[in-house]
């Protein structure tokens, strides 16, 4: 009997440090509108707050002041959003792996992190139509390389951010429409990947000689050359990104009407020009018009 | 008078080894009992069979009445061994005192947790029994800060103080310097001057030859000679005892010189 | 030779003392001098500055001070969090040690087994995999964790395993003797371990506990990987990649992490000597 109760009481310790807050998860897609209980938007507008994925590694997209405040473009966006729900916006800031990998298992509710759309993410992600603005890949390389043109790029060891289109693009998994993609991979090369982008531009600032040259969104690049790396774009640009609002396609609740109402209120922030203002704030430029129109 | 302790046909192994065949005895009330015996003889785990500390592996043991066999278990087991714990007092060679606490916390020790004694009553109880053994003004010192005999009387009154039928002594001066010894026989000699039933594991002749009411020379085992401290000392019968007195005496005699 | 009378000449005891002094007070002047002169060589190392050394040009790391300068408070607001991951780490691995040495310790089966392995599998997997797996997936079993608490967890559960060999030595430590006393006086297993046991048990667990919780200071940075728990070096790696400067901004978290171990090594130190003053 004693030993009955100690290793009931060895099970209740360990079971009693996990707090089991799970919602139960429900089958997919069972979109009922009658089942206002199982509806994500609903759940969010009940809450008055909605929580947004944000990964505060790049400025302008999403950084930290000094003060530890978002501020950059994204969060304008995801701001704005929050504001035409009629909810307040909660920051959080999983790693970028987590985001992409979807599954959120309700931690978050959108990710407004400048995300590419891909035929590959859409199996597990759901994004607003349209997209919220529009960057391009491209080279960059160390000034003293020497590097200038594509055809230069052959036969080198290219950095690029692990996870990301840029790593598939070099690897030659093509994952948009034709529309978007204006050149071939280049050939021969030695892929390397870091942790984020801006540990391919830091190992260049500090010198270290593993590769000279790093495949990211021309953001980032411009970005680098503003704090003064010596680097430079190389050639023009190699495919285009549509950046879009994400939701997490294996969502507790059901996200169907919070994906349709997050896009209408992107095609009105076009319309209305809110994007481009945005845009022109944190790029100098506005990049939210679609350049494959 | 109804002994306190019976013993009978106990057996007890360690491994291969037969360390008590076949051993029968008891003590009465108010019987002063020595053991004797080389090392290994088993002496000392035939003490630490009656409380239990050491488990028989046949024979039983009875205790004021209580009677435990060899190789029982269970619920009705366990109660009965609390009761003969509770009815015998052990004092061991090594004195064994709880280090963290003080002289009298120590005596208080078992019947505030044991005996859900009243703490004022417990406290009474325990300066009551370090007056007995004389270290009334230690009662705050920690054991460390004692010398052995102190810590040792420390130890008789923290069995007494449980009020056991019987008490258990285990060589209780063989850790000490010479000197201390003294103060320890002193206050085992008053016990017996109370009355009280003690079966004591010695070399300490001379004590034996004076307060035991028996003396038993215990040799691989089993029981060789048993009989009053005169008989054993000045006429032992068997040449065993002789040949162990004889080595005893010419230890003794080294010392002293 | 003593000298029998002069109060003004001191006894050979009383010079004994003196040279035995002055040769601790030359030995702790030779200690902060070196210390002085290794902080200053580490300082120059990070100075940025050029020197001609007997003909060789040396270069030390180029630092953005200002950089430094201006986003230390925010990383600076990492330290509570860091300081409170162990903390309560730390209260839940000593738990799970002595539950770890109570199994290793049991005649139970079920018991002995569950602890050794529970011991071996924390034991054989890297801490980073385990906090990413608490991390990652529990969710999938419908639990669903903040990132501290699963920082807790995985902490926690992973130096209980490693702290499990302190409890049981601690618990072993107590003598056979004492432990045969306190059962010929009657006293119940459980009773034998709270009254005499743990009393004992924990004095000697405690020094070797404040080490873990040292060390742990540290392991929380592995923590930010979940990049939920703003912790120091998350903070750190946020500032330094958004403004391209990683070395700055790690720089300024391993300032921190090493100002914060020497308080607590302090703190250890006058802890060890408070228990101490109760031995022998």
């Amino acid at each position: 009997m004693k030993k009955i109760i100690i290793m009931s009481l060895y099970l209740l310790f360990f079971l009693s440090l996990i707090s089991c807050t799970s919602d139960k998860k429900n089958s997919h897609k069972t979109s009922s509108i009658a089942e206002s209980a199982n509806d994500m938007l609903a759940q969010i507008q009940r809450k008055g707050i909605i929580l947004v994925s944000t990964d505060p590694n790049y400025e302008p997209q999403s950084y930290l002041t000094e003060q530890g405040e978002f501020v950059g473009f994204d969060i304008d966006v995801a701001k704005e959003i929050g504001k035409r729900l009629g909810v307040k916006v909660k920051f959080s800031t999983p790693d970028w792996d987590l985001v992409v990998a979807g599954n959120w298992g309700g931690q978050w509710d959108i990710s407004v992190g400048s995300m590419a759309m891909t035929t590959r993410r859409q199996e597990i992600l759901d994004f607003a139509q349209p997209p919220y603005y529009y960057t391009v890949a491209q080279f960059a390389a160390t000034d003293s390389s020497g590097i200038n043109a594509l055809e230069d790029v052959n036969g080198q060891s290219i950095c690029v951010c692990v996870s990301t289109v840029y790593e598939d693009w070099l690897n030659g998994i093509v994952e948009f429409p034709k529309s978007s993609l204006y050149a071939n991979p280049p050939m021969n090369i030695t892929v390397i990947p870091l942790k984020t982008d801006n540990e391919c531009v830091q190992s260049i600032q500090v010198g270290r000689e593993e590769f000279a040259i790093f495949l990211t969104s021309n953001t980032i690049i411009e970005a680098a050359i503003k704090n003064g790396i010596p680097v430079h774009k190389v050639g023009h640009p190699v495919f285009a990104e549509n950046l879009a609002v994400a939701f997490d396609k294996n969502s507790f609740k059901d996200n169907t009407r919070l994906v349709k109402k997050v896009s209408k209120i992107i095609i009105d922030m076009h319309k209305d020009e809110t994007l481009s203002t945005f845009s022109i704030k944190w790029f100098k430029e506005d990049r939210t018009k679609d350049p494959s129109i | 008078m109804p002994s306190i302790v019976d013993v009978c046909h106990l057996d007890k192994y360690f491994g291969r080894l037969h360390v008590l065949k076949n051993i029968s005895f008891s003590v009465d009330a108010t019987e002063v009992v020595c053991i004797i015996g080389r090392s290994g003889s088993g002496k000392s785990t035939l003490l630490r069979c009656i409380n239990f500390l050491e488990t028989p592996d046949h024979g039983s043991i009875s205790v004021d009445g209580i009677v435990i066999n060899a190789s029982e278990s269970g619920r009705s087991y366990h109660r009965r061994l609390h009761k003969i714990r509770l009815k015998t007092g052990m004092v061991f060679q090594s004195f064994n005192l709880f280090p963290h606490m003080t002289v009298l916390q120590n005596v208080i020790e078992g019947p505030i947790t044991v005996k859900r004694t009243d703490p004022k009553e417990a406290i009474e109880i325990g300066k009551y029994n370090l007056e007995k053994v004389g270290l009334t003004d230690k009662r705050d010192e920690y054991p460390s800060r004692l010398s052995g005999g102190q810590q040792q009387r420390v130890a008789i009154a923290r069995a007494l103080a449980m009020q056991p039928k019987i008490m258990l002594f285990d060589e209780p001066t063989s850790s000490l310097d010479p000197e201390l010894i003294a103060e320890v026989l002193n206050v085992m000699q008053q016990l017996v001057e109370d009355g009280m039933t003690m079966l004591i594991v010695t070399h300490e002749m001379g004590f034996a030859r004076n307060f035991a009411d028996r003396v038993i020379f215990i040799n691989e085992g089993h029981f060789v000679e048993v009989g009053s401290p005169d008989q054993i000392f000045s006429e032992p019968q068997d040449q065993r005892t002789q040949i162990f007195l004889d080595a005893l005496k010419r230890f003794n005699q080294a010392e002293n010189k | 030779m003593n000298h029998t009378s002069g109060s003004d000449v001191k006894s050979q005891s009383e010079l004994i003392e003196e040279l035995r002094k002055r040769q601790q007070f030359r030995f702790q002047l030779g200690v902060y001098l070196s210390w002085l002169s290794l902080l200053i060589i580490l300082l120059f190392a990070f100075s940025g500055l050029e020197a001609q050394f007997l003909g060789i040009q040396i270069r030390t790391i180029k630092l953005d001070f200002q950089f430094i300068r201006r986003h230390a408070p925010f990383i600076a607001g990492g330290i509570g969090l860091t300081i409170l991951l162990s903390f309560f780490s730390i209260i839940l691995a000593s738990c799970l040690a002595f539950l770890g040495a109570l199994g290793r310790l049991s005649k139970i089966p079920f018991v002995y087994a569950l602890a050794t392995f529970y011991i071996s599998l924390i034991r054989g997997t890297p801490l980073l995999l385990q906090i990413i797996f608490f991390y990652l997936g529990l969710p999938q079993l419908g639990i669903r964790l903040s990132g501290m608490v699963a920082g807790i967890l995985a902490l926690g559960i992973n130096y209980g395993a490693y702290m499990t060999e302190i409890f049981r030595a601690g618990i072993q430590s107590v003598g056979i003797g004492q432990r045969e006393a306190a059962l010929a006086i009657g006293m119940t297993q459980r009773q034998l371990m709270q009254r005499i046991v743990l009393p004992q048990a924990i004095r000697l667990v405690i020094p070797p506990i404040g080490n873990q919780f040292i060390a742990m200071l540290k392991d929380t940075a592995l923590v930010s990987v979940t990049g939920f728990v703003w912790e120091i070096l998350w903070r750190a790696q946020k500032q330094g990649r958004a403004y391209f400067r990683n070395l700055e901004a790690l720089f300024i978290a391993a300032i921190f992490y090493w100002i914060l171990t020497i308080i607590f090594s302090l703190i250890q130190g006058r802890v060890e000597a408070y228990l101490a003053k109760g031995d022998r």
